[in-house]
């Protein structure tokens, strides 16, 4: 009686054995067959910035405080969104803010760029033009001598301030293999993310901006003790 | 019967023992002397004939006799570097106890005296008694038949080097070739090799980046350590190797003057593997660079070639190495301009390897993201060859395109830290991990005022953002 207890018990052992091989392979297999957009998108939550623990959309009040252009095609945006397509055709006046949300989440969560601390200071006129290069640099001047605690090393973590920095990470973006990002497209949610950085973070909402981000840089040192210490040391915070 | 069988295979055993005797007893070399002797008699006489003096005529057809009925015999050198070379047994006109002057007019081989190249006695500089042959042209020395001698037999690892190819030997002990006559190939070589970047994957003896295998020792690599099936698919000019003709020599050309992933397949469909591995990462050199040309002539393969060949960790006796820089870079130069300092910090850190030249033309990486590739969904309805073609459209980045989306604090910061190999994003998710990362620079002693150079230097080659979208 005891051997068929024993023989029953290995038997039992192998079939959980194999039980649990079939699920590492189904968890494996699932993990193989995902896509390049997703392996992107998951490298990117694997090196996480504290800009990803922040809100994924602007806040209704804000919304409506900015000009309408930004949120034209939003419902058409949100339905994509839905459907994890992020390259799907959009409506031509579709506004920068609802692109940003698509287009941008091919790869990372819309809150990278919605909470970063870019600043972008525009220019005037056409943009590229040495008139706009040059009127940029001198409001970015003005700026720096009205406010120099945005440049503060202290606040580092909470504004970085360029007369480029969106234009050239829109670009950078862009340039990455199968970014869906059209040169059209890119030029609307660049305009969307200059707006929203000179009225969100800088002026009148630089010290809700400023808590917001101590916050998220709080959390984001509770959260990723590791990670915190190496962008720390690379001075990427 | 059967005793007139037997009788019939005893015959046949001695006619077989016979012909083995006299095939013994009648080699080629035996020929070659023969005929080498009775050449120069020939000449010797016809030379007798137009002297005037009677005396002196006689004496030298006396000599010409003398020379017709030399005994035949293998000769031998025993070099200085401990080899034993018996070339001059059927090469008897660099045998120099037979011909004192090392020279003749005979134009066929093994009846030739040694040519000068480019003006030099070679005799002279490395007198043939004492250095013997294979030191600069390979080969077999000991052996007694032309194709064992030459070397493009089984288990022979360095077979005859010819032409220009010649050239890897001199720098083998001439570490000064870069500025020596006569080794003009070899200098270029190493020139190219430099300028191309290739250094930017492989280390020598330690000098480089170690993305892939070292080439200090490529020299001495034994063929073993190469797949038969990978040399069975080397085409060079369109066609395939001869197996006596599946040497180093042609494996390192084939792998410049021709496309590597077409021989270095390996498996990126994991079809004989558990996990995918992706063909070779090396450079297809035969594709345009970015100003539409072929990057690398079938000349400049040869001359590349030639230079690895010469990276050998055989031991030279310390007397016979002339002293100079050797297979390493030559040391820096001095620059002014932050700009020129940094095109330089390019080539000499060998960044074209991945970005090409002067960041031109982002090179291959198989199964990175690249332009052209379709969707995944696609992908999947592919057939083997078209799926495999479409993992090859990776790409590294061309950074004329995208270095202006930089500042020069983030290209700093970039080059610093590098991409590791993981963080290579693939195209198709199932498939091998892209060969080629980018290494994180700092720990590979790019740092400082090279470094910050660098990246002024880049910061001029990038294309304005404003041609895409015109902000």
């Amino acid at each position: 009686m005891r051997n068929y207890f024993k023989y029953l018990g290995l038997a039992l052992g192998i079939v959980v054995a194999f039980g649990l091989m079939a699920l590492v392979n189904t968890v494996s297999a699932s993990a193989a067959g995902k896509s390049a957009a997703e392996l992107q998108r998951e490298q990117a939550l694997a090196n996480p910035y504290p800009n990803d623990l922040g809100p994924e959309r602007l806040d209704a009040a804000t919304m409506k405080a900015y000009p309408a252009k930004f949120f034209v095609g939003l419902s058409a945006a949100e339905k994509l969104m839905a459907k994890d397509d992020h390259t799907g055709a959009l409506p031509a006046d579709t506004g920068g803010y609802a692109l940003m949300l698509v287009r941008c989440s091919t790869c990372h969560s819309a809150a990278r760029p919605l909470n970063s601390r870019f600043v972008e200071v525009p220019g005037e006129g056409k943009p590229g033009t040495p008139a706009y290069i040059a009127s940029a640099a001198d409001a970015m001047k003005k700026l720096k001598a009205e406010h120099p605690e945005y440049f503060a090393a202290e606040n580092s973590g909470v504004w970085q301030i360029g007369d480029h920095i969106w234009s050239r990470y829109v670009h950078r973006m862009m340039n990455k293999p199968g970014c869906p990002v059209n040169g059209v497209e890119g030029k609307k949610i660049w305009e969307f993310l200059v707006y929203d950085g000179m009225h969100r973070k800088v002026g009148a909402g630089s010290t809700a901006w400023k808590a917001h981000q101590e916050k998220l840089i709080d959390e984001f040192k509770a959260k990723y003790p590791k990670r915190y210490t190496v962008l720390k040391q690379e001075d990427d915070l | 019967m059967y005793r007139k069988l037997f009788v019939l295979f005893n015959f046949a055993l001695v006619a077989v023992l016979a012909y083995a005797i006299w095939r013994s007893a009648h080699p080629m070399w035996k020929v070659y002397q023969r005929t080498y002797y009775n050449m120069a008699a020939d000449a010797m006489e016809k030379q007798a004939a137009t002297i005037k003096d009677p005396a002196a005529a006689a004496k030298m057809r006396e000599q010409a006799e003398d020379l017709r009925n030399t005994p035949l015999k293998i000769k031998q050198i025993l070099t200085v570097f401990g080899g034993v070379d018996r070339c001059t047994t059927c090469h008897v006109a660099m045998d120099e106890f037979v011909n004192p002057t090392m020279k003749n007019d005979f134009t066929q081989q093994p009846y030739a005296a040694h040519p000068l190249v480019d003006g030099i006695d070679f005799n002279k500089t490395h007198n043939f008694q004492k250095y013997g042959c294979t030191v600069c042209h390979q080969g077999q020395g000991m052996a007694t038949t032309a194709k064992d001698a030459h070397g493009f037999v089984d288990n022979w690892q360095k077979p005859l080097l010819k032409g220009k190819y010649i050239q890897a030997a001199c720098a083998r002990c001439h570490a000064n070739f870069e500025h020596a006559k006569g080794m003009e190939f070899v200098a270029l070589g190493k020139k190219l090799f430099y300028k191309h970047g290739c250094q930017g994957c492989h280390a020598i003896d330690g000098v480089g980046q170690t993305v892939t295998v070292d080439l200090g020792d490529i020299a001495d690599k034994p063929l073993e350590r190469i797949e038969p099936y990978n040399f069975s698919l080397v085409r060079i000019d369109g066609k395939a190797l001869p197996k006596d003709q599946w040497t180093l020599q042609n494996w390192i050309f084939a792998h410049v003057a021709s496309d590597p992933e077409s021989f270095v397949v390996n498996d990126p469909l994991a079809k004989y593997n558990p996990q995918p591995i992706a063909p070779t990462g090396m450079v297809n050199w035969t594709a345009d660079d970015a100003s539409g040309h072929r990057e690398l002539s079938e000349q400049d393969a040869a001359a590349i070639t030639t230079f690895l060949l010469s990276l050998t960790h055989e031991q030279i006796p310390y007397q016979y190495h002339v002293a100079g820089i050797g297979p390493m870079p030559d040391p820096d130069p001095h620059f002014a301009d932050p700009v020129a300092h940094g095109k330089y910090v390019f080539e000499k850190y060998g960044c074209a390897a991945c970005h090409g030249l002067l960041g031109a033309k982002g090179r291959r990486n198989f199964n990175a993201l690249g332009p052209g590739q379709v969707s995944l969904d696609q992908y999947a309805k592919l057939s083997d060859a078209q799926k495999i073609a479409e993992m090859a459209k990776g790409r590294e980045p061309t950074l004329t395109q995208v270095v202006g989306t930089y500042d020069h604090q983030e290209l700093v910061n970039k080059i610093s830290n590098g991409v590791p190999e993981a963080a290579v994003a693939r195209y198709n998710p199932d498939g091998p991990m892209p060969p080629l990362y980018m290494p994180a620079w700092k720990k590979r002693g790019l740092q400082g005022k090279e470094l910050d150079d660098l990246a002024t230097w880049l910061l001029t080659i990038g294309q304005s953002n404003q041609s895409q979208g015109g902000f």
